[in-house]
């Protein structure tokens, strides 16, 4: 049994549905905006009177709107939840009402069983996490290897008027990834200064070169190269600005080495944003643990949810441990 | 600089009686910082750069060289506590400090009582299956996860408080070594014959002199080493 978690207009959950349901495999959508229906209930308390629903092992029964699912049949779970605080049915509830909080209960508990499942997670949270501070996950994929942009978080002026003395031209964008656009530092720097001391801001010495995105998919990759002529491509559109998409191959070694990241970071599936400079290295900006993979297999038809279909339903002896 | 002249990082809720505490304890200078120091000028960090590293606390500058030793007591900040900042952007700002300190501590090459981790800027905080199966597999026999607790263990390094027992010592610090946790705190129940683990956190009462006294003793050891 395979289980997808998330809400139905998410629409990398709903062609990996459909992938695993044109090969027939048993499939569970356990639907987020039905979580103050959803409960996760003790199969049986264990010799020593443990709980045995806190999933140590892999153990409890999900019960959806009277649907039952017991866990220990779960072979692989691809999670997209969004945050529950902001669904709809959670957001409108005060915040001492008991249902909220059997919410949001129940969804750390789902995010727990995720994190200890001996199912194939794609993602586990606890992984995932590392994403939610770039600089952060960029130590984490220097040591890894790749090389990374010149990058100082600083809410001092100093130090970035220092830091654009050293690079002609600077981007600047959101530490955590909340409001992440990147932007260019340019005429707008005095009027930011004053704001600059209130919290550490993150800057990068911009970078030219061509995008790539990488999807890392257990031991398999499928490389795009991305040409733009936005700061930030993902905003090509909104922003009027030119875009293209082609599937290409990478060097066997850039790809292996976006495989080991991948797997240092804990991850199974793995967005690898990478740029390949004029003079030949190749830079890496994050490894996004929860890619929106379906905007680039629309547009190059790579097999991207095939590809996770057939790396969920792999017996217990294949799986991928990370 | 001599490394009992170094300053003590401890970063915290504004007046934390354990920046106090470690400041009796800290043969060197403590600097007690809160999050309203990160909104005042003079943070740095430059990503695999540890040495430019910079802080300010209460209106004085650092380097990182200058720091013998670092704990932070914050496992995530609350918006709600950024009363300085617009309410509109207090949940921006505080999930851009957190993102900060993480990458902040993780890169601080003086020794520090715990490393942060994404779920926790204090150290290891599982969710309590990942607890518990940690616990099982540490030796520990396990209580219902909604117990109440009625004692506990304390683990500072290698040190152990709450317990005498060398067995219930082995089982904690392996647990402490698997979540590489230089502070632990389990929450117990039961008799000291027939001892239950309930769940832990790495945020030990450092407010208590004997402990602030072994935390300071740690760092100082791990410095030396």
């Amino acid at each position: 049994m395979i289980v997808l978690w998330g809400l139905e207009s998410d629409q990398p959950l709903a062609m990996v549905g459909a992938a695993l349901g044109a090969r027939g495999t048993p499939l569970f959508f356990l639907d987020q905006a039905a979580v103050c229906a959803t409960r996760l209930a003790a199969v049986g308390a264990g010799a020593d009177g443990a709980d045995a629903a806190d999933g140590a092992d892999g153990a409890g029964q999900l019960e959806v709107d009277g649907a039952r699912l017991d866990l220990a049949s779960v072979d692989g779970i691809y999670l997209r939840p969004f945050d529950t605080r902001r669904l709809p049915a959670v957001e409108r509830l005060p915040e001492a009402d008991p249902q909220r909080h059997a919410a949001l209960c129940t969804d750390d508990a789902l995010l727990g069983w995720c994190d200890s499942s001996p199912a194939q997670v794609l993602n586990r949270p606890s992984a995932m996490a590392s994403n939610n501070s770039k600089p952060y996950q960029a130590a984490l994929i220097r040591r890894a290897g790749f090389d990374i942009p010149d990058t100082l978080v600083t809410n001092e002026l100093d130090a970035l008027h220092g830091f654009l003395q050293r690079h002609p031209r600077v981007i600047y964008k959101s530490t955590s990834g909340v409001r992440s656009i990147v932007s260019s530092l340019g005429d707008d720097l005095p009027a930011r200064a004053g704001s600059l001391a209130a919290c550490p801001t993150q800057f990068q010495e911009f970078v030219s070169g061509v995008d790539y995105r990488v999807h890392v998919v257990g031991d398999r990759v499928f490389a795009t190269e991305i040409r733009s002529d936005a700061e930030d491509y993902r905003y090509a559109a909104r922003q009027g600005k030119s875009l293209s998409l082609r599937e290409t191959v990478l060097p066997i070694e850039v790809a292996e080495r976006a495989v080991r990241l991948t797997r240092q970071l804990g991850l199974v599936l793995g967005g690898v944003d990478l740029r390949h400079c004029p003079d030949g290295r190749w830079i890496c900006f994050e490894v996004n643990p929860s890619p929106g993979f379906t905007f680039y297999e629309n547009a190059t038809g790579q097999p991207i949810a095939a590809a996770i279909a057939d790396l969920l339903a792999r017996p217990q002896c294949d799986r991928i441990a990370a | 600089m001599k490394t009992l002249e170094r300053t003590l990082l401890v970063l915290g809720p504004e007046g934390d009686p354990a920046a106090a505490a470690m400041a009796a304890a800290w043969p060197g200078e403590v600097a007690a910082a809160s999050l309203r120091d990160l909104s005042r000028p003079g943070w740095s960090l430059v990503v695999g750069n540890a040495e430019h590293t910079t802080l300010s606390v209460n209106g004085r500058r650092f380097g990182a060289a200058e720091l013998g030793g670092a704990i932070c007591r914050l496992g995530w900040i609350q918006p709600e506590a950024l009363d300085w900042i617009d309410a509109e952007e207090r949940d921006y700002v505080a999930a851009e400090m957190a993102a900060f300190l993480l990458a902040f501590f993780d890169q601080l090459p003086c020794p520090m009582l715990n490393r942060p981790t994404p779920a926790c800027l204090a150290g290891a905080l599982p969710r309590p299956p990942a607890w518990r199966a940690a616990a099982r597999l540490a030796g520990f026999a396990l209580a219902p996860a909604d117990a109440l607790p009625e004692w506990r263990i304390d683990l500072i390094g290698e040190n152990c408080f709450g317990t005498t027992d060398p067995v219930l010592i082995r089982r904690a610090q392996a647990l402490a070594t698997t979540l590489d946790c230089g502070l632990l705190s389990l929450a117990m129940t039961g008799t000291v014959q027939a001892p239950r683990f309930i769940t832990a956190h790495p945020f030990v009462d450092l407010g208590h002199p004997v402990l602030a006294a072994a935390a300071a003793q740690q760092l100082q050891a791990r410095q030396a080493s």
